[in-house]
C-alpha cells in the first residue's frame, strides 16, 4: 500500500518484462546455477570437438591411467573416458530437459484446469494426482522401463510421468489463490470469458513459478536418468553418465583402483544436479521473498540431494 | 422525483439472497426494493454484514454458486437476473458496472493501469488497440489523471489515484448504472472528499445512476439524494437525505446518527448496545427489537411491514409520520 512519489520508479519494479528478467538476474545463486548449466550445455554441444577419440573404439584391453592422448584414461573395456563423459553429457542433459518439459506440460495443464475450474473437475484431477504422488517412483520407473522397452524416449516419458504430480499440486494451489484475488473477480464482473481470465491474468501470475519448478525438476530428472541407467534399464545403445558408472562397477574399477573411471561421471552428475537445484532455488527465492528471511523459510539451507524432494511442505 | 412519469432505469424488486451454508440457510438479504432513474443517486448504509455488498454482487450476478437469488432486477423493464449467467454477461460493465471495494486489489499488479482500463473496452466493444488507448486517455482525463500515466503500474499510483483509475475503469463502456461498493474506505479524509466530489460530478455529467454503498453515513449524505438504511438484510428506512438526517423515523437510523462523532459537540458519541441478529435462523418479529430503545411487545412478534409516507419508506411498528417513535 506504499504510495510512491509521482514519477519515481522503485528498484525491482515488477513490470512484466521485468519479472521475467528478475527471475534470472535477480539472484546471484540463480545466475551461478544457470551459468554452470550453460557450461555443461556448451560442452555437450561441442562434444565431437572437445573429445576427438571415438567412443566405440577399444584402445586397450583394460584400464589405463590418464595420458596425454587420453586425458581421463581408458575404462575396463578400453574406451576413452573423456570422450564418453562429454557424449554422455548430451544424453543426460537432453533427458533431463525433455523429461522436465513433459512433467511441466502435464503438471501445468492439470494444475491450471483443476485450480481454475475447481469443484468436481478439481476433485477428480487431484485424486489422480494423489495416486501418482504416492506411487513409489523408483519401482514404477523400473517397471515402466522394463515393460515399454529400454529406449531413450521411453525413459524421458516415464520420468516426466512420475514427476508431474508435484508440479500439478503446486500450480493448482497458486492458481486457486490468484483466482480469489479481487482483480480476477473484477475481470469476471466485466463479462470476460474464462479463456480471457486464464490467459491474461492467471497464467502471467503463475508462469514464473512454473519455470522455477521446471528448473528444479531438471535436476531430479537428470538424477533419475542416472540411476535408471545405473540399474541397467537405460538405453543400451547410447552412452550416459549412469551407464558409465554401471560399467565401472561391472568392470571392477573400484577394485582395480581406476579412480579416473568412477569419479568423472559421478562428479558430473553431482555438479549438474547441484547447478539446476541452486538455479531453481534461487528463482524460488526471487519469487517468494519470505524464503530469504530465516525464520520464515522452511529450510535455511535447502539442497535436495534426492529425487522426489520437489514436494512442498 | 415522486412525480416522475418516465419509466425507471433500474428497478430492484423484492431482492432476496439466501446462502446455503451446509447446516442450513443464511438469509443475507430479505426483500430489498428500490428504484433508480438516470442521474439518481442512492446510498445504502448499514453496519458490516447487513447485506449491502451482497445486494450489489447479486445485481452483478457475481455471487458464489451456493447463493440463491430471488426477486427481480429490471433494467429498462427487462429482468437481467432471469436468464442466468450467459444473459447477464452482455449487461455487465456496459449497462451496470461497479467500483470494487479496495481499489488496490482491483488491479492486477503486473499489468499496467491503462492496459486494465482498456480491458472492458476490448471485451465488449471489440475495439482495436489504438481506439482503446484513445478511450483510456479520455477516461483518465475525466477522472483527473494525466493520460501519460496509463503506462504505469498500479503500485506506482497513490491510493486516491488508484481509486480514480478504478472509477475510470468502471466507466469504460459507458454504463447506465454504477455500483460503488465502499469506494472511499481506507482513504484519508481529503482524498475521500475528492473522490466523493468526483462521483457526483461523473453521475451528473454522464447521466449515470449511482448506487453508493458505505458504512459511512456522512460520506453517503454528501453524494446521494436518497439513502436506504439496511439492517440484518432488510431496508428498514429509505428517505431523501435531508429528511433522513433531520427526522429519522426508524430507531436504528436514529441510533446511527447518534453514533456519528461530531467535532466540537459536547454530546458524547453513543454506541448501539448489543449486536445484530444471527441470520442463519429465521428472524421473528423486528430484527432490531433486541437492541431497540423504543421496543414494544408487537415488535417481538410480527415483522413490521413497509409503511409509505410520501417519498419515504419505513419498516417500524413504532414509527410515526412526525419522526422518531416515542
Amino acid at each position: 500500500m506504499v504510495a510512491l512519489p509521482p514519477g519515481e520508479r522503485a528498484a525491482g519494479t515488477p513490470t512484466r518484462r521485468g519479472t521475467a528478467l528478475r527471475l534470472i538476474t535477480g539472484n546471484r545463486q540463480t545466475m551461478v546455477g544457470l551459468c554452470a548449466l550453460g557450461a555443461f550445455a556448451v560442452v555437450a554441444l561441442l562434444a565431437p570437438v572437445i573429445a576427438r577419440a571415438p567412443i566405440n573404439t577399444q584402445f586397450s584391453n583394460g584400464f589405463a591411467a590418464p595420458t596425454a592422448a587420453h586425458p581421463l584414461g581408458l575404462d575396463g573395456g578400453g574406451f576413452d573416458v573423456l570422450s564418453r563423459l562429454v557424449h554422455g553429457a548430451q544424453t543426460s542433459l537432453l533427458v533431463g530437459l525433455i523429461a522436465a518439459l513433459v512433467g511441466m506440460l502435464i503438471g501445468g495443464t492439470v494444475g491450471f484446469v483443476a485450480g481454475y475450474f475447481g469443484g468436481r473437475t478439481d476433485g477428480v484431477l487431484m485424486r489422480i494426482t494423489d495416486y501418482f504422488l504416492v506411487i513409489p517412483d523408483i519401482p514404477l520407473m523400473i517397471v515402466a522401463a522394463a515393460v515399454f522397452g529400454q529406449s531413450l524416449t521411453n525413459i524421458m516419458i516415464v520420468i516426466g510421468l512420475v514427476y508431474w504430480a508435484s508440479t500439478a499440486r503446486l500450480i493448482r494451489a497458486q492458481v486457486m489463490s490468484v483466482r480469489q484475488r479481487t482483480f480476477v473477480k473484477r475481470v469476471e464482473a466485466m463479462g470476460a470469458s474464462p479463456f480471457f481470465v486464464l490467459t491474461r491474468h492467471v497464467v502471467p501470475q503463475v508462469t514464473p513459478l512454473l519455470v522455477a519448478n521446471t528448473v528444479l525438476m531438471v535436476a531430479n530428472a537428470i538424477f533419475a536418468e542416472t540411476y535408471i541407467s545405473f540399474l541397467g534399464l537405460g538405453d543400451p545403445s547410447v552412452v550416459s553418465w549412469g551407464r558409465m558408472i554401471q560399467d565401472a562397477l561391472d568392470q571392477g574399477a573400484v577394485v582395480a583402483g581406476a579412480w579416473w573411471v568412477v569419479l568423472p561421471p559421478g562428479l558430473a552428475v553431482t555438479l549438474v544436479v547441484l547447478a539446476a537445484t541452486i538455479a531453481g532455488q534461487g528463482m524460488e527465492d526471487t519469487l517468494n521473498p519470505r524464503l530469504k528471511v530465516g525464520h520464515l523459510a522452511v529450510r535455511r539451507f535447502r539442497v535436495r540431494p534426492l529425487h522426489g524432494a520437489l514436494d512442498r511442505p | 422525483m415522486m412525480a416522475s412519469v418516465a419509466a425507471p432505469l433500474l428497478e430492484v424488486r423484492d431482492l432476496g439472497v439466501d446462502f446455503d451454508i451446509g447446516r442450513g440457510q443464511l438469509h443475507a438479504v430479505r426483500g430489498v426494493s428500490f428504484t433508480l432513474h438516470a442521474r439518481d443517486r442512492l446510498g445504502i448504509v448499514g453496519e458490516s454484514g447487513c447485506g449491502k455488498s451482497t445486494v450489489v454482487l447479486a445485481m452483478m450476478g457475481l455471487l458464489p454458486p451456493n447463493a440463491e437469488v430471488s426477486g427481480q432486477v429490471l433494467l429498462n423493464g427487462v429482468d437481467i437476473l432471469a436468464g442466468g449467467d450467459s444473459s447477464m454477461r452482455p449487461h455487465r460493465w456496459c449497462d451496470i458496472s461497479m467500483v470494487f471495494q479496495g481499489a488496490m486489489n482491483a488491479f492486477n499488479p503486473v499489468r499496467t493501469v491503462g492496459d486494465q482500463i482498456a480491458e472492458p473496452i476490448r471485451i465488449h466493444l471489440k475495439a482495436s488497440r489504438r481506439d482503446a488507448d484513445k478511450r483510456v486517455a479520455e477516461l483518465l482525463d475525466m477522472v483527473g489523471i494525466p493520460a501519460s500515466r496509463a503506462a504505469r503500474y498500479p503500485h506506482e499510483f497513490s491510493g486516491g489515484m488508484r481509486q480514480r483509475a478504478a472509477l475510470a475503469m468502471a466507466l469504460a463502456c459507458g454504463p447506465k448504472v454504477l455500483l460503488a461498493d465502499e469506494p472511499t474506505t481506507a482513504l484519508d479524509v481529503i482524498v475521500q472528499a475528492e473522490i466523493l466530489q468526483l462521483l457526483r460530478r461523473v453521475s451528473d455529467d454522464l447521466g449515470v445512476a449511482l448506487v453508493f454503498i458505505s458504512h459511512d453515513l456522512p460520506a453517503v449524505a454528501q453524494v446521494t439524494e436518497r439513502v436506504a438504511v439496511m439492517y440484518a438484510g432488510r431496508v428498514v428506512e429509505e428517505a431523501p437525505v435531508a429528511r433522513l438526517l433531520t427526522a429519522p423515523r426508524h430507531p436504528y437510523t436514529a441510533a446511527l446518527l447518534a453514533a456519528i462523532p461530531r467535532p466540537g459537540a459536547a454530546a458524547t458519541v453513543r454506541s448501539i448496545l448489543g449486536e445484530p441478529p444471527r441470520l442463519d435462523t429465521p428472524v421473528v418479529g423486528c430484527a432490531f427489537a433486541p437492541r431497540c430503545p423504543s421496543v414494544a411487545d408487537i415488535c417481538r412478534i410480527t415483522e413490521p411491514a413497509n409503511t409509505f409516507d410520501g417519498d419515504a419508506v419505513v419498516a417500524c411498528h413504532r414509527a410515526t409520520p412526525a419522526g422518531l417513535p416515542g
